[in-house]
């Protein structure tokens, strides 16, 4: 269970979270949606620990730890996945030998032993197939030369190799065309159960149709403004955000 | 002893009479021009005065390492030249020039100038012997050569190499500079190759408290192809300064070289590649590692001939700076008397991704381990332009061995 309480936090000197609350239950998937510049990604970075966003208040537990007390990794190793809206490409680095070594670092923190490179790929083929992530991507540097979508597919292929707690979902659907956001809400549902909070960040209620989430929230302001059930989005949808005090920071 | 001392004491000493002329000329070259200062441009960010008082004591020879390259001939180019070398194609010399085909010997001085370079003209009077590999035409060298180059503490070496590829020739040479002690190499080679020859030319320095001088003069005849790659480990001071000329059309020259360096630890690399001739290609990739004061030094120059038209050369530096101690100089140049070719260069300085960095750990990769992937790709990516698989494999394990030793530093 994921525990957002009060949380302050500042980017650049300014503050961009101000006192948000927010618990996501195990095993329950919540949206999370706003306007642009509300704050969204901020969130998830703080969650993750990125350097540069300053937490000035309020505390965030995962299933009982406190998350800000740790390093990036080691919130990695707790349980916790972002898919970032825009992923990094690095050079030199094979998709393979990156995410063998993170599911190595990440299973000796679970107390498991190292998966060799035979047991990595059959396990790695057998997560690419439904994905539609090809064997020549992964032997590409990480998203080296690959389409938004792409990208974002191979986002998931992580999700699905890492077995993370908690997910964050960071507008993973943008950027996808309609047959590959099929591919990858389907990618995503199959990784839903009982052990698995998740927390997807979006603008558009057509993600909304696939991933069906337990929870809406409204985030605007820096601050969860109201919840719903999956009904909320529509209703967003039709009504867009003017209620939430404006879509911009002028309205503030 | 000093370098000096050193020099006027074995200036005289015997050697094979095909050297006499050679060694003759470079005393006299390094009597008028002394080691370069600061103030001689090629010598602006290099600085010999360490050199100059260094405490020399007399050498010993050097036992053969093991082969880098499995099934490799090896020749130690030390103080006594200590071999192991299989049957080669008839013709083909690998030896002293005492023995060497005329055609050899006539080339012997006539690549590398001692005339303005005082640490050839200081190799050319003190050297005791020369190598020479001649292949005669059409002929290939079936295995890589390997040759050593040892620095022992308290040891000043003049190694001379002299490389004739007749038409249609090839051959591998991986020059290995070995030893950790203080020693200092100063090696000229001299390469010529005829038309539609061949040459690979790998080079590896290893880390240590040597100072290296390696110069090389390379001749490049028509439709000849002339490819080498440095990695350098470290060492206290080394430079490695190549001269090429592209003398006949379609030929092509490519200088490429990766470093990894920490403490002290100055590489200098300096090129000046001119095209003299038709359609000529020269590439150049640098790439830098540097950590705690290190320095590393750029210097690469493309000169264009008049007449020397559809000539396409390219050069790159880069570098990674792991600390805030470390600096590069880099001084790219480009002077064109052509009208019709494609010349550009590049040079980048930037520390390690950040995003990147924050994306690997994300996934659970502990930060130090995160940095040490992100410098190995940036390596790598450097050696893949080495074309034989089998040396390639081997220098990036000595480079992820070289990255390796620096984490088990950090760690401790
Ligand atoms: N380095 C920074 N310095 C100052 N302000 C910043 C910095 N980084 C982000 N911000 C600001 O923080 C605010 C929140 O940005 P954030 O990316 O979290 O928004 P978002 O809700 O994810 O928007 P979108 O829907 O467009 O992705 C924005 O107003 C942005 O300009
Ligand atoms: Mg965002």
């Amino acid at each position: 269970m994921l525990e957002i309480e009060n949380l302050r936090a500042t980017v650049g000197g300014k503050e961009i979270l101000k006192g948000l609350t927010l618990t996501v239950p195990t095993g329950e998937v919540h949206a999370i949606m706003g306007p642009n510049g509300a704050g969204k990604s901020t969130l998830s970075y703080v969650l993750a620990g990125r350097a540069g966003y300053e937490v000035t208040g309020g505390s965030v537990k995962l299933d009982g730890v406190d998350l800000l007390g740790l390093e990036v990794e080691q919130r990695a190793a707790a349980g916790l996945f972002l898919a970032l809206q825009y992923p990094v490409e690095i050079p030199g680095v094979p998709t393979t030998t990156f995410l063998r070594t993170a599911l190595n670092a990440i299973r000796k923190g679970r107390g498991e032993s190292d998966l060799d490179a035979i047991q990595f790929l059959r396990l790695l083929r057998q997560k690419t197939k439904a994905l539609g992530v090809t064997e020549e991507m992964l032997k590409r540097g990480v998203n080296v030369g690959f389409s938004g979508g792409e990208k974002k597919r191979n986002e998931v292929l992580q999700m699905a190799v890492l077995e993370p707690k908690l997910a964050i979902l960071d507008e993973t659907d943008s950027g996808l065309d309609i047959d590959a956001l099929k591919i990858v809400s389907e990618g995503v549902n199959a990784l839903r159960g009982p052990n698995r909070s998740m927390l997807v960040i979006t603008h558009y209620q057509r993600l909304l149709d696939h991933i069906v989430p337990d929870r809406v929230h409204v985030l605007a302001q820096g601050r969860i403004q109201r919840s719903g059930g999956a009904e909320l989005a529509h209703e967003l949808e039709a009504h867009g955000y003017a209620e939430f005090g404006g879509e911009r920071e002028a309205a503030a | 002893m000093t370098l000096h001392q050193d020099y006027e004491q074995r200036r005289g000493s015997a050697a094979p009479a095909a050297l006499t002329a050679l060694r003759a000329r470079g005393a006299a070259d390094f009597d008028r021009l002394g080691l370069p200062t600061p103030r001689v441009e090629r010598w602006k960010y290099t600085n010999l005065a360490p050199v100059e008082t260094m405490a020399l004591v007399p050498g010993a020879t050097d036992p053969l390492p093991a082969a880098l390259v499995a099934g490799a001939d090896r020749i130690v180019l030390g103080a006594k030249i200590e071999r192991s070398v299989g049957a080669l194609p008839d013709g083909v010399h690998l030896g002293s020039i005492a023995d060497a085909p005329d055609a050899a010997r006539a080339l012997l001085g006539t690549l590398a100038s001692s005339e303005s370079e005082a640490l050839v003209a200081l190799n050319a009077a003190l050297a005791d012997d020369a190598l020479v590999l001649f292949v005669p035409a059409g002929v290939a060298v079936p295995r890589p050569i390997e040759l050593i180059v040892p620095a022992q503490t308290g040891v000043a070496s003049y190694p001379r190499l002299l490389v004739v590829l007749e038409a249609n020739a090839s051959a591998t040479i991986i020059e290995r500079h070995e030893g950790a002690g203080a020693g200092f190499v100063d090696l000229t080679a001299e390469i010529a190759l005829g038309a539609g020859a061949k040459m690979r030319h790998w080079r590896v320095q290893v880390a240590g408290d040597a100072r290296r001088i390696v110069t090389s003069a390379v001749r490049a005849g028509a439709d000849s192809s002339y490819r080498a790659f440095t990695l350098t480990l470290g060492g206290r001071l080394v430079r490695n300064q190549c001269d090429a000329r592209v003398d006949g059309d379609n030929a092509e020259v490519e200088l490429d070289a990766a470093y990894v360096i920490g403490g002290d630890s100055h590489v200098d690399t300096t090129t000046r590649v001119v095209h003299g001739a038709l359609n000529g290609t020269s590439r150049q990739t640098v790439k830098g590692v540097l950590d705690g004061h290190s320095r590393g030094v750029f210097q690469g120059k493309v000169l264009v001939e008049e007449g020397a038209q559809k000539t396409d050369g390219y050069q790159l530096s880069r570098a990674l700076l792991l600390s805030r101690d470390a600096e590069v100089d880099v001084k790219p140049e480009l002077e064109i008397y052509a009208d019709d070719v494609k010349c550009s260069h590049g040079a980048t300085t930037g520390r390690l991704d950040e995003d990147a960095l924050f994306y690997l750990r994300a996934r659970g990769i502990p930060a130090q381990e995160a940095r040490a992937l992100l410098v190995e790709a940036f390596v790598a990516e450097a050696i893949e332009r080495v074309d034989d698989e089998t040396v390639r494999a081997a220098l990036l394990a000595l480079a992820a061995g070289r990255l390796a030793r620096d984490q088990q530093e950090l760690a401790a």
